[in-house]
């Protein structure tokens, strides 16, 4: 094979040593999911999952409505990993993934999916990075054979690197001029996640990307695109006991990879508002960001920040856009909610106003709202609004074998403590409105508040 | 046909190339089943859920999907007009008319309606084509009641509230103004106006300008004379049964009167049979936008699958004729892809790319080139089975999703195509052959499409030498100039 590939296989080799030490805990796990949820209720639904030898984790959901599967491969890797300079090397990776490995040519994987009908896509985000494509179900053997493939023998070429930074760059130059907003959400995201490795962006900075090497690619995929580092989910027509002969054929064979650690838990932000102006002479409106801090993901905490980001911002008639936008028509649009990156999570809103007048009414009347959760309970019907949307949101997170596919991998990967869709749902509807009020004292602070103004 | 062995020989080449990769590679320990692709298992069977039908007193049609996998319902309910059937003067009334709908009644002010759809994590959306005005609904399954109960007296006493009207007036004017920055929008609707010069579809193509001449008085009759029960279909899809449905429809709806509604017969446009090339002036405009398209038969014509199978070899997907030729052999593309837009009364052969400007002429060329390839020379039969092999494998993934099930069906229902859009799918498709193909492909003047240029002129110009006459317009689509090979006309 070529010089790139052999490089790629021999470093592989020296770290694979390192990763036998840990190959003795790495057992066959059989977990029946199915068994831990309520069978009577709609919306569980059987899964099992289990461990491979060499530490990739299976997922397997079973449902037979219609002849298809989906397929969804996640590595445990985001932009969270990058270092400074390296920027854009997760979303890198993800295109490059497109491009061929040893054994499937570089147009091969997705001219098979399209000839067969099927749907194929790849997302990268600050922890994961996913491949998914649905294809008839009787395509689920090439499925694997392609995605094991890429998996452990990726084709890197200096060509195939120009090409793809080629296309980033394109992609990061259009992002700018066609949202004229991109450089302040950046600079908000710095503010809101002050530690490195949370507050760049996904598809990195141009300069970053310019420089990034052979040897810088080639050694990520290496550390973070290994069985150890991932999951596989199979959501669909699968037959069970049949299912678990290709999985093993095409990915137990893969040798497992030195195990990667645990990125260290940064400082929490400090809880000390702070309010910054930038200038944006391109941007056609004034604006601002409004954000705080919050509990981590997986505590109660959060997830009762999360029945309260429905009743403030999600749909139409919210506390938040119906005030805003309806009632006293403060703003030409708001957005946001709760955002997350693997163990910090923030509250943030941006708005854009008519001027400068308003950019202050506008989040003095944000903050209004945010201080009626801190001083009175939200009444039931409110209550159950949000949950029924939430509910709803959830349920439709598993509509389809992908959606289903991606949601449980994600579940499994980021989520600590996810058992279930059921007793996750659970969770959120067990809400109560004295808990809410609890949360808004603990993380809507006005002294606590961060604030980018962006001026024309 | 020399295009596609082109194409076709360069897969072989990219395979072998592969195989001798991995014949020569390094990790001469890896597993021998890793070298070559496996085998797919047998084509599975594909069991559809019955549409099961029953027609209401009022007339109104009702079709039920049972689907119990999850514990959601989509409804969908589906008026048989729409922007072919607003006045002439004031086209847009259709789309209109169906977003006030959701905008309350003399008793339920718009934001009551949308505080109770969200009170019951209902999602609620309208839209309007050029034949219906469709309205979705989905909901968790335990709220059919409230759901019901929350729709009947938006469809049945809509009051179109002045304040409302006005409000989303300005919204549709801004979103029409949004659309006019987006080249290929300016391109398909340029294309359009061209394509239906008389025809009632040249309604549908309304510019910001027209909003502001639509009154409450216009939206009320256009209601009045289409919003009937005998006029519309409602789909359910979800785990309920036809007899639950029935009922429940029945006890929201029953006071919904019908009323006759006569629609004189409309021809089809004439097609174009010359070569007609346009350009739309859109300064600052960076690369070159195309849109192409030749009237076809309607949604229900028997030659749409076998344009369908064409079209898929032509340009279905990245791997087919138009993107393998101008953008991964010949690099003058970013995309170039054919699809076909149907409709009740005529549908549309369409291809559209985004062109580096300095390969502008010559990409319409070899556009040109390939129809006329395709058309004029019989598809091999491989391509054939890749393509009807793809449509076949692709039918049971745009059906997944509840409310995609439900807007299948309201179509099918909607343009009385039956079972061969159902049951019958895969067979039907298994019928087309290579003949069918160039029968249909003929049967149209595929060869002699429109063409329109999105783009800044001024840099395009140089790259256009090739063609006799292009018809300036600007970017609102008005006629400025002809530019012929001697000069301006």
């Amino acid at each position: 094979m070529n010089e790139a590939l052999n490089t790629v296989t021999e470093k592989r080799t020296e770290r694979r040593f390192k990763g036998l030490r840990s190959l003795a805990c790495g057992c066959v796990l059989i977990v029946g999911f199915a068994s831990l949820l309520q069978p009577q209720a709609k919306t569980a639904f059987p899964v099992t999952t289990y461990n491979l030898r060499n530490g990739l984790q299976v997922i397997l959901a079973e449902d037979h409505s219609l002849p298809v599967v989906s397929v969804v491969v996640a590595y445990r890797v985001g932009s969270i990993r990058e270092k400074p300079g390296l920027t854009g090397l997760a979303y890198f990776l993800q295109k490059l993934m497109f491009q061929g490995s040893q054994n499937v040519g570089p147009l091969q994987h997705i001219s098979q999916i399209n000839r067969v009908g099927g749907d194929i896509n790849a997302t990268t985000s600050e922890e994961l990075t996913l491949f998914y494509q649905t294809v008839p179900s009787n395509q689920l053997p090439i499925i694997l054979w392609l995605e094991s493939d890429r998996m452990r023998y990726l084709d890197i070429r200096p060509a195939t690197i120009e090409r793809v930074r080629a296309s980033l760059i394109e992609e990061i130059v259009e992002r700018r001029a066609s949202e004229p907003y991109w450089d302040s959400n950046l600079l908000f995201d710095q503010v809101l996640f002050p530690n490195f490795p949370y507050g760049h962006p996904v598809i990195g900075f141009e300069e970053d990307v310019l420089a990034l090497t052979m040897e810088d690619i080639s050694d990520f995929y290496i550390d973070y695109y290994a069985p150890n580092n991932a999951a596989l989910c199979l959501s669909g027509d699968i037959q069970l006991p049949r299912a678990r002969e290709p999985i093993s054929r095409y990915f137990e064979t893969l040798p497992r990879d030195s195990d990667i650690p645990d990125l260290p838990p940064g400082p929490p932000r400090e809880r000390r508002g702070e309010t910054q102006t930038v200038r944006n002479y391109l941007a056609p409106s004034p604006a601002f960001h409004l954000g705080f801090p919050i509990a981590a993901p997986g505590t109660r905490d959060f997830t009762i920040l999360t029945v309260l980001d429905y009743i403030l911002m999600r749909g139409e008639t919210s506390r938040i856009p119906r005030r805003i936008l309806q009632k006293e028509r403060l703003a030409i649009e708001i957005n946001g909610g709760i955002e997350k990156r693997r163990d910090r999570a923030a509250f943030r809103i941006f708005a854009v106003n008519n001027n400068d007048l308003m950019v202050e009414r506008c989040r003095d009347a944000m903050l209004s709202e945010l201080g009626k959760v801190k001083t009175g309970f939200v009444g039931q019907d409110e209550l159950a609004k949000a949950k029924a949307m939430l509910r709803m949101d959830m349920v439709r997170r598993t509509a389809t074998s992908l959606e289903k596919a991606l949601f449980l991998c994600e579940s499994v990967l980021t989520q600590p403590g996810f058992s279930d869709f059921a007793s996750e749902l659970e969770k959120y509807l067990s809400v109560t409105p004295s808990e809410i009020v609890g949360v808004a004292n603990r993380y809507f602070k006005d002294t606590d508040a961060l604030v980018l103004n962006i001026q024309k | 046909m020399k295009d596609s062995a082109r194409t076709r020989s360069l897969l072989l080449a990219l395979g072998i190339w592969a195989a001798l990769l991995a014949g020569a590679a390094p990790g001469a320990g890896q597993e021998r089943f890793r070298r070559s692709q496996p085998n797919p298992d047998p084509l599975p069977q594909l069991r559809l859920p019955a549409i099961e039908t029953h027609r209401l007193s009022n007339g109104l049609l009702l079709a039920v999907c049972k689907r119990d996998r999850l514990p959601l319902i989509s409804l969908q309910l589906i008026i048989l007009a729409g922007e072919a059937q607003s006045p002439d003067d004031v086209p847009g009334t259709a789309t209109l008319a169906a977003r006030l709908i959701q905008q309350g009644t003399d008793l339920i002010s718009a934001e009551e309606v949308k505080a109770r759809i969200e009170a019951i994590g209902g999602e609620f959306s309208t839209s309007t084509q050029l034949d219906d005005s469709l309205f979705t609904f989905n909901f968790l399954e335990d709220h059919l009641d409230k759901a019901l109960e929350i729709l009947a007296p938006l469809i049945l006493q809509p009051s179109f509230p002045r304040r409302e009207l006005d409000v989303v007036k300005r919204t549709m004017r801004y979103a029409l103004l949004e659309r006019d920055k987006d080249p290929e929008f300016l391109a398909k609707r340029q294309l359009l106006r061209l394509l239906f010069p008389k025809h009632p579809y040249r309604k549908g193509i309304f510019s910001d300008d027209v909003i502001k001449a639509i009154g409450r008085p216009h939206v009320q009759a256009f209601y009045d004379a289409n919003y009937r029960p005998n006029n519309a279909i409602m789909v359910l899809s979800g785990n309920l049964s036809l007899t639950t449905a029935t009922g429940k429809v029945s006890h929201y709806l029953n006071t919904w009167r019908p009323k006759d509604i006569v629609r004189p017969p409309v021809a089809p446009p004439e097609p174009n049979l010359k070569e007609r090339i346009c350009l739309i002036d859109n300064p600052q405009t960076r690369d070159a936008t195309l849109s192409i398209g030749t009237v076809i038969g309607p949604a229900s014509d028997a030659d749409t699958l076998p344009l369908e199978i064409l079209s898929q070899v032509l340009g279905g997907t990245p791997t087919s004729r138009l993107f393998m030729n101008l953008r991964e052999t010949k690099g003058y593309a970013f995309f170039a892809f054919s699809e076909l837009d149907l409709f009740k009364n005529c549908g549309l052969f369409l291809v559209r790319a985004r062109v580096r400007p300095e390969f502008c002429g010559i990409s319409i060329r070899e556009i040109l080139g390939e129809i006329a390839g395709i058309v004029e020379e019989q598809v091999p039969s491989y391509d054939i089975e890749q393509a009807k092999s793809r449509l076949i494998g692709n039918f049971p993934l745009r059906i997944e999703a509840f409310d995609q099930l439900a807007l299948r069906v309201a179509q099918i229902k909607a343009f009385n195509l039956g079972e061969e859009s159902w049951n019958r799918h895969y067979e039907v498709i298994m019928l087309v052959n290579a003949e069918t193909v160039t029968r249909a492909a003929q049967k149209y003047p595929l060869r002699t499409p429109v063409v329109v240029i999105a783009g800044d002129k001024n840099i395009l110009v140089d790259y256009l030498h090739d063609f006799e006459n292009i018809e300036v317009y600007n970017a609102k689509g008005v006629f400025q100039y002809n530019l012929t090979r001697g000069g301006k006309e």
